[in-house]
Order: structure tokens, then C-alpha cells, then sequence
């Protein structure tokens, strides 16, 4: 399972990599451009794009007419501002799961976690994202203690994306991001058990059920990169920093769900996303022309 | 592409710091111990200093020896989990009279860290002791934890 996990997350980098290589020559060249126009006359024009009417998905054909035009361009005279461009992008709901949770389970036999993720496109480089799951923890140890916990969790945050993008229909995203996390659970020791071997004593004892609430803070770094139409594959790490553990301090939850570890006030973690992106609307993405060189 | 390996070296090294199973490795002591430490009182109280015994002998009453004629300038020791007083005999050197501890205290189960479980912290209430080397006392701090702090200081004029 580690392997494949291993496996899928360098097949990732690679897209990653193999798309930094695509060569600026992939963006087709403006060749009149109506944004200003429209946006000078009405301001219910702004529809209008940088790009001749092809398929947009076409990007063999935009390079072939971008190639023409460049060629076509090439004996008047130099311009001396570009004007910037605007497009349409995909914009919507993307779902997904964090299939890391099930690679734990070989790490961490004690903990059952179920994640799902979705985030929704705000704005040209702005992503709300929201996170919930539950949690099973369940360990016993013959000499020590035993353990039982269950719980949920939610976070909600923005990402922004990082990434300059090469093409207009390129939706692979580099970001940074925060998150709040708030999380519920119940649990309890039903059974421990203390040995000194000086005053040749044992003793034995349980905690009742407890259910607690915590809060803590997420800073999340990541990739996702689009495997398929809308189908996308994306690792992230996070830093979470405890704000509010409402475990009593002398027996805390061995794993609060969504947090990790119970016992520490910072926690790392890493997750890799599944998702699927449900394409609902379109964003107007705005770009200047020097950037694009 | 030059630094794919690099960034897929710090991810498994992600990967493993994440997957830690706290439960396997006890990284934490278990022993909550309460601890002494002796003081020389100089100048009516003026000066303390540190001071060290050449043979300390320390053991619960009716129990075995913790410490059997060894020089300290410091003790450590459990108090018992079952009671909430404990009683020790504390002799400093073979010609000093011995001295008599009495330690009154709550007990808490505490739970240490996934991997070590439970350890009986305690919260000092009373400290009664027997005069005949020792001077005075002082409580440092209540808490007996697995800290490895001082909770009293013994002093003595001599």
C-alpha cells in the first residue's frame, strides 16, 4: 500500500514537472484583443476574450493558428503595450477523498479515519475549502491500558493558488493555504493498570466516558494536478497548531480526529487527494501580458 | 526537474514524521519520583548552599533500602501509590541520629503518552519531619510528576 501510495505521489510530481516544461509558445498569441474595447464601451461586454473563437480545448489548433499569426506578425511594425487579456475558467465544486487516511491505517493500526474534501474556485486564484471526517480510535495493550475513542471533525479555510498557469485551460494549482478545525469526539479507558515495584503495589482503574471539543489552526501547503478531465490528484502538507484541547490534562484522547496526536500541541501531517471537480460556472480570469513572458 | 528528488526525499520524511505510531515507543519516564535535595544553612539563614552527605541511607519504614550509605547531595524516591501518606527514614551520615519523613498527598492517575500509559502523579499536602539533624524545611513545589523537580530542600546548620 506505502508503495502505491509512494507510487501515485511521484507519478504527480512528474505531471507536474513534464508541465513546467511546455513551452510559452503552447499560449496562443492575442490577436485582436476586445477586452478593452468592450470594457471601454459597456461594461456588460466584459464576456469578450483575448483569444480568436476556437475550441478552446483545442490547443493543437491554437498553436497552429498562434504559430500562423506570429509569422503573419512578424514584418509590421513593434507595439509598444500590449494590452492584458481575459479569459474564462472553470469554476465549481471539487470533491474529493484522502485516500493518506487509509495508508495510515498500516502506519497507525489503532486510528479508522474517513476524510473528504471539497473546495469551491471564489475568485481568479482564491479557493474556499472545507474539510470533515470521522475518526475511530481503538487500543489495548494487555500490561497498560486499553482505549476507545470516536469522533468528528470539520475545518473550513481559503486557498490561494501559486501557480502561474501556462495555458488558459490549465487547472493544476500550487497553494498555500489556512484552515480553522474544530472537532468533537468521545472517549474513554475502560481499563488500566499501574505497577511499582518498590512499594510492590498495582493499581487499577478506568476513566468514564469523556467527550471533549478542540480548535486548532491548519497551514496547508500543496499540488494538484488535473490526471484526467476534471479528475485531479493532489498532495498537501499541513502544520496544525493547537489553540483550544478541551481534554483534561492528567488523561487526554490519544488522537483527537482531524488534529492527530492528542498529546502534542503541533502536529504534521501530509494528505494525498482524489477529487473530482464539478465544472457549474465560469471564472473570469484576468492576465497581464508581461507576466505571460 | 533537479530538485523532484530532493522534494520527494523531504516527503517521505514527511510521510514517517506523520505516521509515527505513538504507541509502540515509550518516550517518556514513568517514574514520577519526589525529590530532596539538602541545603547548608550558613549565617542564620543568609547563605544556603548546596551541600552533599557522605552516607545517605533512605528507605520507607518497613520497606527495603533506596539508597544504602552513598554520598548525595540529593534524593529521589516514590511515595506509595495505594496510600496517601507515606513515612521514610533518612539517615545522613553514621554518626548523625537519624531523621524521620512523613509526606500526606493526593494521588492522580496520569496518563504519560500513548506509548508509556499511566503513571500516579501526586500533589504534596503536609511535610512533617523529626529535628534531630535536620534544621528546617522547605516545600519547592507541590506537584510530584515525572518532571524530575525538587520538591523539598532540607536544610541544616552544622
Amino acid at each position: 500500500m506505502l508503495r502505491t501510495f509512494l507510487y501515485t505521489l511521484f507519478i504527480s510530481l512528474a505531471a507536474v514537472a513534464a508541465q513546467a516544461q511546455v513551452k510559452k509558445d503552447t499560449i496562443p498569441a492575442p490577436v485582436k484583443d476586445t477586452t478593452h474595447q468592450a470594457s471601454s464601451n459597456t461594461g456588460t461586454k466584459m464576456k469578450a476574450t483575448a483569444f480568436k473563437p476556437i475550441a478552446p480545448k483545442d490547443t493543437t489548433g491554437l498553436k497552429a493558428k498562434s504559430a500562423k499569426d506570429s509569422a503573419a506578425l512578424k514584418g509590421k511594425p513593434v507595439v509598444a503595450k500590449i494590452a492584458d487579456s481575459t479569459y474564462l475558467s472553470n469554476g465549481g465544486v471539487r470533491i474529493g477523498l484522502d485516500i493518506s487516511r487509509f495508508a495510515l491505517l498500516y502506519f497507525q493500526p489503532y486510528r479508522t479515519d474517513i476524510t473528504v474534501q471539497a473546495d469551491v474556485r471564489l475568485g481568479q486564484k482564491i479557493y474556499g475549502a472545507i474539510e470533515t471526517g470521522w475518526n475511530r480510535t481503538s487500543h489495548s495493550t494487555d500490561s497498560t491500558y486499553s482505549y476507545k475513542g470516536n469522533g468528528i471533525y470539520s475545518t473550513i479555510g481559503i486557498d490561494y493558488d501559486l501557480m502561474k498557469k501556462k495555458e488558459t485551460t490549465e487547472q493544476n494549482m500550487l497553494y498555500g493555504g489556512i484552515r480553522y478545525g474544530i472537532a468533537r469526539n468521545t472517549y474513554q479507558i475502560p481499563h488500566y493498570r499501574m505497577t511499582n515495584n518498590y512499594w510492590d503495589a498495582t493499581v487499577e482503574g478506568s476513566y468514564p466516558k469523556t467527550t471533549v471539543t478542540s480548535h486548532w489552526i491548519e497551514l496547508v501547503f500543496g499540488l494538484r494536478v488535473e490526471a484526467a478531465k476534471n479528475l485531479f490528484l493532489g498532495w498537501g502538507v499541513r502544520e496544525k497548531i493547537m489553540i483550544h484541547n478541551g481534554a483534561p490534562a492528567s488523561h487526554p484522547p490519544i488522537v483527537i480526529p482531524g488534529y492527530g496526536s492528542g498529546t502534542k500541541n503541533s502536529q504534521f501531517d501530509m494528505t494525498y487527494t482524489i477529487s473530482y471537480l464539478l465544472p457549474l460556472y465560469k471564472v473570469k480570469v484576468h492576465v497581464p501580458r508581461d507576466q505571460k513572458k | 526537474m533537479k530538485y523532484i528528488p530532493g522534494i520527494i526525499a523531504l516527503l517521505l520524511l514527511a510521510v514517517f514524521a506523520a505516521c509515527e505510531d505513538e504507541t509502540k515507543t515509550c518516550d517518556q519516564t514513568l517514574l514520577a519520583d519526589l525529590g530532596i535535595n539538602f541545603k547548608k544553612d550558613s549565617l542564620n539563614g543568609y547563605i544556603n548552599k548546596d551541600t552533599t552527605w557522605p552516607k545517605v541511607t533512605l528507605c520507607a519504614l518497613d520497606k527495603d533500602t533506596i539508597i544504602s550509605q552513598q554520598a548525595r547531595s540529593s534524593v529521589y524516591f516514590a511515595l506509595d501509590p495505594l496510600k496517601d501518606s507515606s513515612r521514610f527514614y533518612l539517615k545522613l551520615d553514621s554518626a548523625a541520629v537519624a531523621d524521620t519523613l512523613t509526606f500526606r498527598y493526593t494521588r492522580t492517575p496520569h496518563f504519560v503518552s500513548p506509548g508509556c500509559g499511566f503513571a500516579t502523579f501526586s500533589t504534596l499536602d503536609t511535610v512533617i519531619c523529626t529535628y534531630h539533624t535536620i534544621d528546617s524545611l522547605h516545600i519547592n513545589n507541590r506537584e510530584v510528576t515525572s518532571d524530575n523537580a525538587t520538591n523539598v530542600s532540607l536544610y541544616f546548620i552544622y
